[in-house]
């Protein structure tokens, strides 16, 4: 276990609704070390929003951690106090959204937004602060920061908003940085700019990045290590070239073979059947039903297993080819 | 922001001429004349058309009418047929009276209900906010002289502790004050519970609470905010309202304001002094309707961006 950098150690994520308890996230286990980027894909509902708002503090009402521990430099956050996690949140981990549209605040002047968190955080005095806001500003790419620390949101395009967004998380140059589908919202050059900049802060802060996104094309351009994860568990862990080059998982490789290919004229596959609701987790291997390979084994619980070095996969199937 | 203030006190004189001129035209179709209502019963028919001839009566109405609007902007507004004594000197004097009463009610109902609309939309479906639901429907149901009553007779005879009628030091206010705002504030609880109620799903609180905002500060900083604009207009449609509407409480307290003059013009078919109150009245309601639009400019950039096309 690194020391520095955030540390998930199997944790489970309960939510209580009317129909029952549902637990959208568990026993996950995941590292990253200082400076590097780590992806978290998956498709919609598997949890990976709620692994990153679990991390964050900022469950929905009803969600409780249940189980695990979360380390940030070795300090367990799990057991943090709502006003613990507010004094870090902003601070040593910050998240930006997907929905740049609606996550800023839109009656506050964008340069006002950024400037609260120094407020929050800081000791920095009243009429210093503006100059730091500036300067971020200037960092994350917003041409004209004087003109634009006065806009307002609906004043500025989506990529903008984003930008405005990026310097709000990282102003207080955080430890960790949460993406939670960063690019989704923007089309793909601004995607583009988005992400060089955000591999760009990482190597100027130091600072480690929480990747979350349903889109391997993201993944591929900037992520270290991607873990894949399938209804509330993460199936396949590894180095970004070994996920592409050397898939383990059925669910990744089905991930994978379902992409449009310049270089491949085959109709494309895609993955059968549907994921299934939270509550009716099937038995054993959660893929087992939609999985090519499934056989009676598959209904027992498969086990997270090292194939290759630093290559985690979740299924009985790989550790045979192994052997 | 200032073209568009400017714009808006344009709009308001055609908007007064036309309210001038419906008022002007309902008071014309008043039983009695004038003349009569001057010399009262013992007159002879003779004296009354007579005095009636004096004052134009039999002129046609809109000759009346542009007399009356080229009198009004030299600030003259006629004669009480009562009083015999510019309608003017009448009305100013009660004006502060009123204005207070409406002004401190306005105020108490706004930071009441506010603060209680805040309280129940963060503790939604808890026992506290049941009650202030129970509450507020009590107190927006209940005529506002029965409240006064009531109170009357708890605070003024049970516990004499506050003066039942009259006007003098602050504790004649306490009462009528509070007969108009608490039914005020059950109105303005129930939308400011609503309106946050909105807010509090929005992206950009979930941002707020990711910068580290503490909850106080996500409420007043982000959330209230945001949901100030429907809650502004109906603090402005009660204060407008108070303005004109407190003669049932002026008349329980027995306060000699706004409402007291306008119900003894009515009675004593004081044409000009009913005229001018009403003319009076319906220009504070637009004041106060602008005031309120300035205030969504304010709170909402987006409105002026919207009315004025551009923000700056």
């Amino acid at each position: 276990m690194t020391e520095n950098g955030l540390v998930v150690d199997n944790l489970s994520v309960t939510l209580k609704t009317r129909d029952g308890d549902l637990m959208p996230v568990s026993c996950v286990s995941m590292e990253i070390p200082q400076g590097c980027i780590v992806g978290l894909v998956g498709e919609s509902g598997c949890g990976k929003s709620m692994t990153a708002r679990s991390v964050m503090g900022l469950l929905p009402y009803g969600g409780s951690i249940s189980g695990g521990h979360i380390f940030l430099d070795g300090t367990d956050i799990s057991a943090f106090t709502p006003k613990q996690m507010r004094s870090i949140n902003g601070s040593r981990i910050s998240m930006i959204f997907q929905e740049p549209m609606t996550s800023l605040n839109p009656v506050v002047r964008v340069g006002k937004q950024i400037e609260e968190v120094l407020l929050l955080h800081t000791d920095i005095p009243k009429e210093q602060r503006k100059e730091h806001v500036l300067e971020i500003m200037r960092e994350v790419g917003i041409p004209e920061a004087e003109r634009r620390y006065r806009a307002y949101p609906f004043e500025l395009s989506g990529g903008l908003r984003q930008r405005v967004m990026i310097a709000m998380a990282m102003i207080c140059k955080p430890e960790l940085l949460i993406a939670d589908e960063p690019t989704t919202a923007l089309d793909v050059t601004i995607e583009a700019q988005i992400l060089k900049l955000m591999e760009s802060l990482r190597r100027s802060f130091n600072t480690s990045v929480l990747l979350i996104t349903h889109n391997l094309g993201v993944v591929a351009r900037i992520c270290d290590t991607v873990n894949v994860m399938y209804m509330g568990q993460i199936v396949e862990s590894c180095v970004k070239t070994a996920l592409f080059e050397n898939p383990q998982h059925p669910y990744t490789q089905g991930l994978l073979a379902s992409l449009p290919r310049l270089d491949r004229s085959e109709r494309l596959t895609n993955i059968k059947g549907t994921v299934p609701p939270l509550n009716a987790v099937p038995e054993g291997c959660r893929f087992a039903d939609r999985c090519p390979l499934a056989t009676g084994l598959c209904r027992t619980d498969p086990p997270y297993q090292e194939t290759e070095p630093g290559h985690f996969v979740r299924c009985h199937h790989c550790s045979k080819k192994e052997a | 922001m200032i073209r568009y203030i400017a714009k808006r006190l344009l709009i308001m004189i055609p908007t007064m001429l036309a309210i001038i001129f419906i008022i002007f035209f309902i008071i014309h179709l008043m039983p009695n004349t004038p003349g009569r209502v001057i010399l009262g019963i013992s007159a002879s028919e003779e004296q009354v058309i007579e005095k009636n001839k004096e004052l134009g009566y039999y002129d046609p109405v809109p000759v009346q009418y542009v007399h009356y609007i080229i009198n009004a902007l030299k600030g003259d507004f006629g004669v009480s047929y009562q009083f015999g004594r510019p309608v003017f000197d009448i009305l100013l004097p009660k004006f502060p009276i009123t204005f207070r009463l409406a002004f401190l009610a306005i105020l108490t109902s706004s930071i009441l209900g506010i603060l209680l609309g805040i309280l129940s939309a963060e503790k939604k479906y808890s026992a506290a906010d049941v009650a202030m639901t129970v509450l507020a429907l009590f107190f927006a149901s209940v005529p506002t002289f029965f409240l006064g009553i009531i109170m009357m007779l708890f605070f003024a005879l049970r516990l004499g502790i506050l003066p039942s009628s009259g006007s003098g030091n602050w504790t004649h206010m306490v009462m009528p004050v509070l007969s108009l705002a608490l039914p005020s504030a059950a109105f303005i609880s129930r939308i400011t519970r609503s309106t946050m109620l909105d807010t509090i799903p929005e992206d950009y609180v979930m941002t707020a609470r990711a910068k580290g905002c503490s909850p106080i500060r996500i409420i007043f900083a982000h959330e209230l905010r945001n949901a100030m604009m429907p809650v502004v207009t109906e603090v402005g449609m009660n204060f407008a309202g108070l303005l004109g509407g407190s003669v049932i409480v002026e008349n329980v307290f027995g306060l000699p304001g706004f409402g007291n003059i306008i119900l003894n013009a009515i009675n004593t078919k004081d044409g000009p002094v009913l005229m001018a109150a009403v003319v009076f009245l319906s220009f504070m309601f637009m004041i106060v309707m602008l005031v309120v639009d300035i205030t969504y400019a304010l709170l909402d950039p987006r409105v002026t961006a919207r009315t004025v096309g551009g923000a700056k």
